[in-house]
């Protein structure tokens, strides 16, 4: 049976939009196109859950409210007191067999990921969403559930100025252009994709 | 913009929330037993009071918990908030 074909919710937006050339951008917009996202719902006091995770993926999760913990290329974001997302950049994340109470559902396909750095990226933030974002506030290895122009958007603080941006897949072009927009004004580079 | 507290996440503006109205109307008990009179009111009737007010809220475009508020409605003076789960066990 031939693999089935992934697609990605940007592709039509960024095709022929590349601008490399841009100099000195305020901004740079890329998609990233982690390797698969699951949503984890459980009890924290889980200790048959906390070691599937640690087993599995060698991920602890964050229990500190809109804080991500990192495990090498595994990102595991907190969005409610139990409920979280693991994010993976390379590997395809298998749900564990016996995930102590908790459940697991891959929900790789659901969101489309851009990945937005520079100087400017807080003030362009800062168009759409009422979060305080300044770093005291909003460090690295901080996230939220949050709307960005009245999207839906899972935010997290990855690196100094930058920051990865999950919206569903199915608003993808609407925010692409909303995005690109509001980043306009700062010199805005798009960029290839960031797997 | 009213800045409400989420217990989970800190303020966050009401524009991620959804109004659950007021937090401490209970359905009469025994089913049987309660009369049509009362089941109307648990289902219509709401005081509106002019100052502090108990309500819930679902924090819908962040957490997505129930949380309980504690409201002036008159000068729009936040006092607080838990889950909502935990003061309904509570009280
Ligand atoms: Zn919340």
């Amino acid at each position: 049976m031939p693999e089935a074909v992934r697609t990605y919710a940007f592709d039509a937006c960024a095709a022929g939009a590349e601008n490399s050339t841009v100099v000195a951008p305020g901004v740079t917009i890329a998609e990233r196109r982690p390797r698969s996202m699951l949503n984890v719902r459980g009890d924290p006091a889980d200790a048959g859950l906390a070691s599937a995770l640690r087993e599995s993926f060698n991920v602890t999760l964050p229990l500190e409210p809109n804080t991500v913990t990192a495990a090498g290329a595994t990102r595991a974001l907190w969005l409610g007191p139990d409920e979280w997302l693991l994010v993976s950049e390379r590997h395809a994340l298998q749900p564990p067999a016996s995930p102590g109470r908790g459940t697991l559902t891959d929900l790789s396909h659901g969101r489309a990921v851009l990945r937005l750095s520079g100087p400017d990226v807080r003030a362009v933030l800062a168009k759409g969403c009422g979060l305080d974002l300044h770093p005291r506030e909003f460090p690295v290895d901080r996230c939220a559930q949050t709307a960005i122009a009245k999207v839906s958007v899972i935010l997290d603080h990855v690196q100094p100025d930058v920051f990865d941006l999950y919206c569903p897949r199915s608003y993808a072009r609407s925010f692409w252009g909303w995005v690109t927009e509001a980043c306009a004004e700062y010199g805005c580079r798009i960029a290839p994709p960031a797997s | 913009m009213l800045s409400i507290p989420c217990p989970y996440c800190g303020p966050r503006d009401v524009t991620e929330f959804s109004y659950g109205g007021d937090g401490n109307v209970r359905p009469p008990t025994g089913p049987d037993a309660a009369s049509e009179a009362a089941w109307s009111a648990y289902v219509y009737l709401r005081a509106n009071p002019r100052g502090v007010h108990e309500e819930l809220w679902q924090h819908s475009a962040g957490c997505r918990r129930w949380i309980r508020v504690t409201r002036n409605t008159l000068t729009h003076e936040m006092h607080g908030s838990a889950p909502a789960r935990a003061s309904a066990a509570a009280s």
